[in-house]
């Protein structure tokens, strides 16, 4: 998916004949400092902004983890799946995947946040999405919870080869999770870099902390 | 679900003795004035209730209850109309002002005013619908300006389909709003109804009851179809509590 774009707000501008090339069909991290449009970029693959240029999206169908959970109020846990997808049966393997399975009656409100973003996570999902956005999706677990969520959608995004691409902050989540981390300047947002990641669903070695430390200096330069 | 009955249970003690009290206080001071011509003893309105007729009695209720409906009914779709237009169409610069000079007038006025216009009869009908729909009207309006827009975002990103879109985005935000509005707005109704059939001197319903026992100075007729009229608001406000506890669950259960 390549994407050629620029995207101004007011009086800022965002994107300035911003390049990238998301990678189909495997994980594409997006890091970059806090403010520099990461979330606007999603919006926009989503067709949720307006912007001038183009992203060849051909991904007909979207699944997107907005950093709020964003789920109905007025629907219980079970309807807002249903709503995305009709089959109760695959609704419950996911939610049992998940360990939500016991909420599905109850409303939104009465869902703590990790929860409330893990319904959210299997929203995206739970239908054959070609593409799936993430923004910062685990920013409300645990230290356990979000690596179980990590481990279980390296598990499906393999057996599903959807493309993702996941917006955070966490360069530990960032290794173990993404087939390419690309890494974002501050304003007005560039691309700094693209990074092919060999170490993926590995456990932290001497080898990929060489990569750690490069994203960090990345990062922070 | 203990907690919430022993909270409901708690509530009707409570309410029971508000009746209790009240009863108390009425028996006390008709005893010291004991004329019946200002406060009627309680043992000659309940003498007076059980003398009224049954056919009698339905027929004023229902024909009470008739117009309520009929009038709210009206003022619900209207208000929601122009609920919709004014959002939609960006009317709203020029509802708003219509709105509040409504909300403004006096309803006696309304009433004396629809009295000359249409005749007694007619204009029952017509009061309410004045007095309600600007109440409506704001709370219909102020929901659909207020619609999530996060949510809106989610419905496109799933490509939701128009019938999904009116159901998820504003079936159920314009459904909590009209629920949680019923019991102020058809009480309102229901008071306005009885006070237009005593003013416009109608010929059935329980305001002409009034009236007419107003008139023949049977003070235990008027106290007796208040006590009517309360039971029957009593009853209603039951029901819309009940209904309004199945139809917007999740509202309900956040707030329990």
């Amino acid at each position: 998916m390549k994407i050629k774009l620029s995207k101004s707000n007011q009086n800022n501008i965002i994107f300035k004949d911003f390049e990238m090339d998301i990678k189909d069909y495997h994980v594409n991290i997006v890091m970059g400092p806090s403010g520099c449009g990461k979330t606007t970029l999603l919006n926009c693959i989503a067709r949720l902004s307006k912007y001038k240029g183009y992203i060849d999206n051909h991904h007909q169908s979207i699944g997107y983890v907005f950093q709020e959970d964003r789920l109905f109020p007025y629907l219980t846990v079970m309807n807002n799946l249903k709503i995305i997808e009709k089959n109760n049966q695959k609704i419950k393997t996911f939610m049992k995947q998940f360990q939500v399975y016991d909420l599905k009656d109850q409303y939104p409100h009465h869902l703590s946040g990790g929860e409330k973003q893990r319904i959210s996570i299997i929203r995206a999902f739970i239908r054959q999405n070609d593409l799936v956005l993430m923004d910062e999706a685990f920013k409300s677990l645990d230290y356990h919870l979000k690596w179980q969520l990590v481990e279980l959608i390296a598990k499906i995004q393999k057996e599903m080869k959807q493309t993702l691409i996941l917006v955070t902050h966490d360069i530990e989540i960032a290794l173990y999770l993404g087939h390419y981390i690309h890494v974002l300047t501050k304003k007005t947002t560039q691309l700094k870099e693209s990074i092919s990641n060999p170490y993926i669903h590995q456990e932290l070695n001497e080898n990929s902390v060489i990569l750690r430390n490069k994203l960090k200096y990345l990062l922070t330069h | 679900m203990k907690y919430i009955n022993g909270k409901r249970r708690i509530r009707i003690v409570f309410y029971g003795l508000a009746i209790l009290c009240i009863t108390l206080v009425y028996w006390i001071i008709s005893h010291i004035i004991d004329n019946v011509m200002i406060l009627p003893k309680i043992k000659i309105i309940l003498s007076y209730l059980l003398s009224i007729e049954k056919s009698d009695f339905i027929n004023h209720i229902a024909s009470t209850m008739i117009k309520v409906l009929i009038s709210y009914m009206i003022s619900t779709i209207l208000a929601l109309l122009l609920a919709i237009i004014a959002h939609y169409k960006k009317l709203y610069l020029m509802i708003n002002p219509y709105m509040s000079i409504l909300k403004t007038i006096p309803t006696i006025s309304i009433i004396l005013i629809l009295f000359i216009w249409f005749g007694n009869e007619q204009s029952i009908y017509f009061i309410p619908i004045i007095v309600i729909i600007p109440i409506l009207y704001e709370t219909f309006h102020y929901h659909l300006k207020n619609i999530d827009h996060k949510l809106v975002d989610v419905t496109k990103v799933y490509q939701f389909n128009v019938s999904m879109k009116v159901r998820y985005l504003f079936f159920y935000p314009l459904l909590e709003a009209f629920m949680l509005s019923l019991k102020q707005t058809f009480g309102l109704c229901f008071k306005i109804i009885v006070m237009a059939e005593v003013i416009g001197q109608a010929k059935n319903g329980i305001g002409a009851k009034i009236q007419n026992e107003k008139i023949n100075l049977t003070m235990e007729g008027v106290f007796a179809w208040t006590i009517i009229l309360i039971s029957i608001v009593l009853v209603i406000d039951f029901i819309i509590d009940f209904s309004t506890r199945k139809a917007v669950k999740w509202k309900c259960n956040h707030e329990n």
